[in-house]
């Protein structure tokens, strides 16, 4: 009974009849109408027969969109006492991608650093380059989580000489430093691979 | 005549029909210019499509979802669609004065409005999505085959999409119906209808009528442009896979 | 990309030109991919099709009769323009013309304009009257770095293999006759984009480069030699730096302006 519509494998457009409702659950990327599952994307119909459900593999990775859980990097541009914002311009995980228009993205001060905070502007300062895990993404309101060590700081200049701070290992504590002015900026929340990020 | 159209004039010829009854195209009645489609030919735009359709050269970005400036501007429920249609200034048969004038601006509007019923926005709330439209050569019917570009466009930009969107344009010229006006057809013909169908749907998105036809002669020239719409709607479905098979 | 990730991406960059190494795998003084493509839009008088790399610029020529200007009465007019719209790259925004977009315009333009490539004496039709006014339209479609470069070879290109019709004087009234000629074209200007980054320097920087210069400078000749036109459009460079770079898009241009030949010789009937 199923002859008539598109095999598992079989390449769709937008708009194709994939199957009835009663035969298969809708999955990714169909939409559902007047009793009928059609392809809303193009890619390979999949039908899991064990699941009855039917969806459509997508041949592209677009919409490059935030999903929670991801890693991303992103710019500090603004610093409020309790929160920060972030330009967010690339995602690291779980694949390397360039936004070619970033999205904004905000840390409470309680998801910035496992330690007490005061305020935001101890751990950060305004163009600081910071690697985040997405935690809940709400149309373009997209909330950032820095707490874990692999997260935080990955590249900061001196608020004096303009230069890329070095991080410094102190009583097994990652601190940074000014390599010109020696200044060290000891509650910066810096991550593991501080310096170490290519985006090539 | 609407001044503004001015940069469009062709030469008004004597009459649109040679004496063996064909167009002076060469075209027959119902007989399409020739068309093709190239699917994903921009480096930077998440989506993108040129079109050639007779002498029109019609080339499409599609950017988003993505933020939108000024905050305001965004729909808490849904993604909001922008169209820009432009016409590069070497386009026409006089050199068209760059940005946009009140023809492009409405055109811009009416192929939004002709895009957004295949689309389901309501997956991306509070962003936009832009289409923007350049058309770098015209002969006439530029709205439509930017409709039919645009929906490749999209497509190709991996947007959950309802349907494509195929559009043709059908009019009347010395009396008798035809599709697809080139310029002096649409200049000097009676009447111009454009449409846009959804055509798995069979669900008209834009329609639009500049002169004058009988109710008759509208509903046989609707009908030939339905039935048009379905031989463009396998050429886009043809450039697709093109652009993702294996 | 993002300018932020330039911040990032600059030492990487930087560390390899200090290699003579390139991001895409270029050597420093080697060009990306051209291809042009004459006579792609059958509305204009003249264009072009230009491929640099991945960025693609259209370029048309329109013809229009028109006043002269008052002080050049027995001269045609030369009119450039530019419009990066943004279906070419992210960054654009619509609008009116804005800083980048003159520049661009301005410096094409004054590459034709001072090497006298046109002839603009005999696009007079009746002195201090009537004559040709030659628009140059440069429609950026796709940015990948270097559009000045990508749209001065359109512009040339499309003034090579552009045709006027005949406008005749017939009992005071200007007629224009269906007999077309090629436009009065005696030199071609052939810009060269330099960038600089540490204290090396590099030709036809693509979008990624352009994003980390520290300096970049176009500099136009024509095929006696001279230099025409120069614009530094970002940074500072060192006297000796200058000698460099002119050096460098001296060869260049001889390379570039042979292809340019070679694709529009024998377009004439």
């Amino acid at each position: 009974m199923l002859k008539k519509y598109p095999k598992t494998g079989e390449l769709v457009i937008p708009g194709e009849k994939l199957s009835p409702l009663e035969v298969f659950m809708p999955g990714e990327n169909v939409y559902v109408e007047d009793g009928f599952i059609y392809a809303a994307k193009i890619g390979n119909v999949l039908q899991d027969l064990k699941k009855r459900k039917v969806w459509v593999y997508s041949r592209t990775d677009k919409p490059a969109l935030l999903k929670p859980g991801e890693i991303v990097l992103g710019q500090v541009t603004q610093i409020k006492d309790k929160s920060l914002t972030v330009k967010i311009f690339a995602k690291l995980k779980p694949k390397k991608t360039l936004f070619k228009t970033p999205f904004t993205g905000e840390i409470y001060i309680a998801n910035a650093k496992r330690e007490f905070l005061e305020t935001m502007s101890q751990a950060f300062t305004v163009g600081d380059i910071i690697k985040c895990k997405v935690s809940k993404v709400t149309g373009y309101l997209i909330a950032l989580d820095t707490k874990d060590p692999d997260l935080g700081i990955v590249y900061s200049r001196c608020t004096k000489c303009y230069i890329p701070l070095k991080a410094v290992t102190i009583k097994r504590k990652q601190i940074l430093q000014c390599p010109k002015c020696k200044i060290i900026y000891p509650n910066k929340k810096v991550a593991r691979d501080y310096g170490k990020i290519i985006l090539h | 005549m609407n001044e503004e159209m001015s940069y469009m004039l062709e030469k008004k010829p004597e009459k649109l029909f040679r004496d063996d009854g064909k167009r002076l195209s060469g075209r027959d009645l119902f007989e399409l210019r020739p068309i093709k489609m190239k699917v994903g030919i921009l480096e930077n735009a998440d989506g993108s499509a040129f079109i050639e359709w007779g002498k029109n050269k019609i080339i499409v970005a599609v950017y988003g979802p993505r933020e939108i400036h000024p905050k305001h501007m965004a729909i808490p429920t849904q993604a909001r669609l922008r169209c820009r249609y432009n016409m590069a200034a070497f386009s026409t048969s006089e050199r068209k004065k760059p940005g946009p004038d009140r023809r492009s601006i409405e055109l811009s509007k009416v192929i939004r409005e002709a895009l957004v019923p295949a689309l389901l926005l309501e997956k991306f709330p509070k962003t936009v999505i832009d289409v923007f439209i350049e058309v770098l050569e015209s002969e006439g019917g530029t709205r439509v085959a930017s409709i039919t570009a645009a929906s490749l466009a999209l497509a190709d930009s991996g947007l959950p999409m309802k349907d494509l969107v195929t559009a043709v344009a059908a009019g009347k010229i010395d009396g008798k119906i035809v599709l697809d006006l080139d310029s002096a057809e649409d200049m000097y013909g009676e009447a111009d209808l454009p449409i846009a169908i959804m055509p798995r749907r069979k669900e008209i998105t834009l329609i639009q009528m500049d002169g004058k036809m009988t109710p008759q002669e509208l509903r046989l020239a609707l009908g030939k442009a339905i039935e048009a719409c379905q031989q463009i709607y396998e050429m886009q479905k043809r450039a697709l896979l093109e652009r993702y098979k294996i | 990309m993002s300018g932020i990730a330039a911040t990032l991406q600059k030492v990487y960059i930087r560390n390899l030109a200090e290699k003579n190494k390139r991001i895409d795998g270029r050597k420093l003084n080697q060009y990306r991919n051209l291809e042009i493509t004459p006579n792609f839009i059958s509305k204009a008088e003249g264009s072009a099709m230009v491929q640099l790399g991945k960025t693609k610029v259209l370029v048309g020529v329109k013809l229009d009769l028109g006043e002269p200007f008052k002080d050049t009465p027995d001269k045609g007019v030369l009119i450039t323009n530019a419009e990066l719209v943004p279906l070419a790259s992210p960054e654009f925004e619509p609008g009116p013309p804005d800083e980048n977009s003159v520049e661009l315009a301005r410096f094409v333009d004054r590459g034709i304009r001072e090497s006298e490539a046109i002839n603009l004496s005999k696009l007079v039709v009746k002195e201090g009257e009537t004559v040709w006014i030659v628009f140059i339209d440069i429609h950026v479609l796709d940015h990948d770095g270097n559009l000045i470069d990508a749209s001065a070879y359109g512009a040339i290109t499309a003034l090579l293999t552009a045709k006027m019709p005949k406008a005749v004087i017939n009992e005071e009234k200007i007629e224009v006759i269906d007999e077309w000629a090629p436009l009065p074209i005696e030199r071609v200007p052939i810009p060269v984009t330099v960038g600089k980054i540490g204290d090396k320097l590099l030709i036809d920087p693509n979008l990624e480069e352009e994003n980390v210069l520290d300096a970049k400078i176009c500099i136009t000749f024509e095929e006696e030699g001279n230099i025409c036109a120069i614009q530094k459009v970002m940074g500072l460079f060192t006297e000796r730096e200058i000698e460099e770079a002119i050096s460098l898009a001296e060869k260049k241009s001889k390379k570039i302006r042979e292809e340019i030949l070679e694709i529009t010789k024998g377009g004439d009937e």
